[in-house]
């Protein structure tokens, strides 16, 4: 079955956090022979793949497991524009675009997502047999 | 049927889905939404409740025997065999 999850939650708190309980549903899915058609990180969720959050040590790495899972499984990973940008997650483009010489920025979107508009959760959801919210 | 996900330990958000939850529908409780079933007895007595284990032993809970205990590979069973699944926040 075609799967999109959407996820809504920051990494920040893990056991607290949906996003954890998102990476567990997608490892398990995917583990069991059914395919994700999208993920699409929204609002909170962005902070999942800013690549300048450091993890303490010891504590599960999320933004590091969901890179990995992205890459051996060739995920399309999207995150929201919108609520990347309000956030500070830039990706190379939206880092040249707004850098000025003022305000240097960061392109800290992890490697393996891109930045886009809700139109790829509508097409997401159109093209998934099951949509599933992590809030 | 639908499948009703509750993630929040909120009490408003239960209240708007239970109103909606038809008695063929299933209902599963994740993350903090988990501690609604200690305080909601009504609930653990619903059939086609069920709760992530993983997420009831980390918050400290005992799972009640009326409750199903979810593994992961079993919430990927709900969500295929149910449609739609709608998520309560």
């Amino acid at each position: 079955m075609l799967f999109t999850l959407v996820i809504h939650a920051a990494p920040h708190s893990l056991l607290g956090s949906t996003a954890y309980n998102a990476y567990q549903f997608a490892q398990c899915l995917l583990q069991e022979g059914h395919r994700i058609h999208r993920l699409f990180f929204y609002g909170e969720g962005v902070h999942n793949l800013n690549a300048q959050a450091i993890t303490p040590q010891g504590e599960f790495d999320l933004p590091a497991a969901w890179q990995a899972l992205i890459e051996q499984y060739q995920l399309d990973s999207v995150v929201c524009i919108a609520a990347a940008l309000r956030r500070g997650v830039l990706d190379d483009n939206e880092q040249k675009r707004h850098q000025t010489p003022q305000r240097a920025l960061a392109n800290n979107l992890l490697t393996g997502s891109e930045l886009s508009g809700l139109g790829q959760l509508i097409d997401a959801t159109a093209h998934s047999d099951r949509t599933i919210t992590f809030a | 049927m639908t499948l009703h996900i509750v993630s929040q330990n909120n009490p408003f958000v239960l209240k708007n889905c239970l109103a909606v939850a038809g008695p063929n529908d299933a209902l599963v409780f994740i993350n903090d939404g988990v501690y609604a079933l200690a305080t909601h007895a009504a609930l653990v007595k619903r059939p086609l409740t069920y709760a992530l284990a993983h997420d009831i032993t980390t918050r400290g809970l005992t799972l009640n025997h009326l409750i199903e205990p979810l593994s992961y590979s079993q919430f990927v069973a709900l969500s295929c065999q149910y449609n739609p699944v709608q998520s309560w926040y």
